[in-house]
């Protein structure tokens, strides 16, 4: 049973929906009670940085949510601002981020050739460090995915680098490290491909 | 590199899934969930959907849209009835994408703006209806014409991610879209132009393409197959794929 984390940042049912549609089950939920039970974690997210830290403070989540990554090592996926809320900090607001992963989130800064946000789809290469993770979707001959973001988190370490995207400069679309991942993109939003991330962390 | 748009455009009226000629003559072609999850296994870059259905309080149906956003497993934009900020908070919630403006920027852009702020200027789409006549482009809101040239002008001060021209006097003729005014309106804005009307083959989507539209969209093309336009929903990923690898 995976959770979808619901703190009120962006709408859930549709990965809830995509979960359905690759016969795994969910629950979206914002109690500890509910989450604890469940053997895997999506953290989702769309909107601002400070206001999701202050979201998941005030419903109880921030230390629950560190607990299960870090000392029960539960399997957690951070997709879009999700991701960004695994760094340490983001340029995007005053806040700390849960810092899982030693990185930050840093704001795209291009000339009037590419526009901000980066929105639409695009490719994703995988690091080939980490060629055993997501192998259904690393199979696949394209691997493209839908992305909505003017903010992208840079790893101090590249072995935390799963998988980059080029837009303007190279930038990294997903991150790892043990159990913890993150994705800059929207598998839910991303029909094929998307399908193929969610059975391969379900599978994790 | 971030790939061109390929967007289908559902009309629906009353729960019906239509199509019409200039914004005419609507042709009812099934139910619109059931087209949802063709273009799902279709692989469909994105969709957008107007409801045109005219009801005496002509707002959002919040409850049909979030049936249909729950099986869509693609990026959705919506327009249709959008007033006010309290309704984009809700489309947001139930799943939407972007949220398209028209007849309620009649009287003020300014509406805009505030969207921009409250939910980020990517999520927030100004359809411009474009009318044809003698020479000159319109944008028609409400059957109010304002010169396209002004309208752009005023679009320019306020927030807006994305226009879509959606071209009343090329709508299912299926004959090509109006490259001239693709061409017009990419010189006086920088805001991302997606070019709805007219696209009547694969090739037009390349012409669009090539010419600078960021977003490629089509109705009758994506529902109606073959000579005798046959009801027929389809979108053919691949082929369209391989329009942009020869790039």
């Amino acid at each position: 049973m995976v959770a979808i984390i619901d703190y009120g940042m962006g709408n859930l049912h549709s990965i809830h929906n995509m979960i359905k549609n690759i016969g795994e089950e969910s629950i979206i939920s914002n109690l500890p009670s509910e989450i604890e039970l469940c053997d895997k974690i999506i953290l989702p997210g769309v909107g601002a940085f400070d206001r999701a830290v202050n979201q998941l403070h005030q419903l109880q989540l921030w230390d629950f949510l560190n607990d299960q990554a870090l000392i029960q090592k539960k399997p957690i996926l951070g997709i879009c601002l999700g991701m960004q809320l695994i760094s340490k900090k983001s340029e995007e607001g005053n806040l700390n981020g849960f810092g899982w992963i030693e990185a930050t989130t840093k704001k795209f800064t291009f000339d009037k050739n590419f526009l901000i946000p980066h929105m639409g789809w695009n490719s994703v290469i995988f690091n080939p460090n980490h060629s055993s993770q997501f192998p259904e979707t690393q199979n696949l001959d394209t691997k493209k995915f839908y992305f909505v973001h003017s903010y992208f988190v840079e790893c101090e370490n590249k072995e935390n680098i799963l998988c980059s995207t080029k837009y303007g400069n190279e930038f990294t679309s997903g991150i790892i490290k043990d159990n913890i991942y993150g994705l800059q993109f929207h598998p839910e939003k991303s029909h094929f491909y998307g399908k193929h991330i969610f059975k391969d962390f379900i599978n994790s | 590199m971030l790939q061109k748009r390929v967007l289908p455009v559902l009309l629906i009226n009353n729960r019906d899934l239509v199509k019409s000629i200039n914004f005419k003559d609507y042709n009812y072609l099934g139910d619109p969930i059931n087209a949802v999850k063709i273009f799902n296994e279709m692989m469909s870059d994105e969709l957008f959907i107007y409801d045109i259905t005219k009801t005496s309080s002509d707002k959002p149906n919040f409850d049909y849209l979030a049936e249909i956003v729950s099986e869509a497993f693609m990026p959705i934009g919506y327009g249709g009835g959008v007033r006010s900020l309290t309704q984009m908070e809700k489309l947001f919630r139930i799943g939407i994408e972007k949220v398209s403006l028209n007849s309620a920027l009649k009287n003020s852009l300014s509406l805009l703006n505030e969207a921009s702020k409250d939910f980020g200027t990517q999520s927030i789409v100004c359809t411009i209806d474009v009318q044809f006549i003698n020479d000159t482009y319109y944008s028609v809101i409400d059957n109010e014409f304002t010169e396209l040239e002004t309208f752009l002008n005023k679009l320019n001060q306020v927030e807006v991610g994305e226009i879509i021209l959606n071209c009343i006097h090329k709508d299912g003729l299926m004959s090509g879209y109006d490259i001239n005014l693709l061409r017009n309106v990419l010189n006086l804005t920088h805001v991302p132009i997606t070019l709805c009307g007219g696209a009547g083959s694969l090739a037009d989507i390349k012409e669009a393409a090539l010419n600078g539209a960021h977003g490629i969209a089509a109705g009758s093309l994506f529902v109606y197959w073959g000579d005798e336009k046959g009801i027929l929903i389809n979108y053919p990923h691949h082929k369209i794929n391989q329009l942009f690898d020869q790039q």
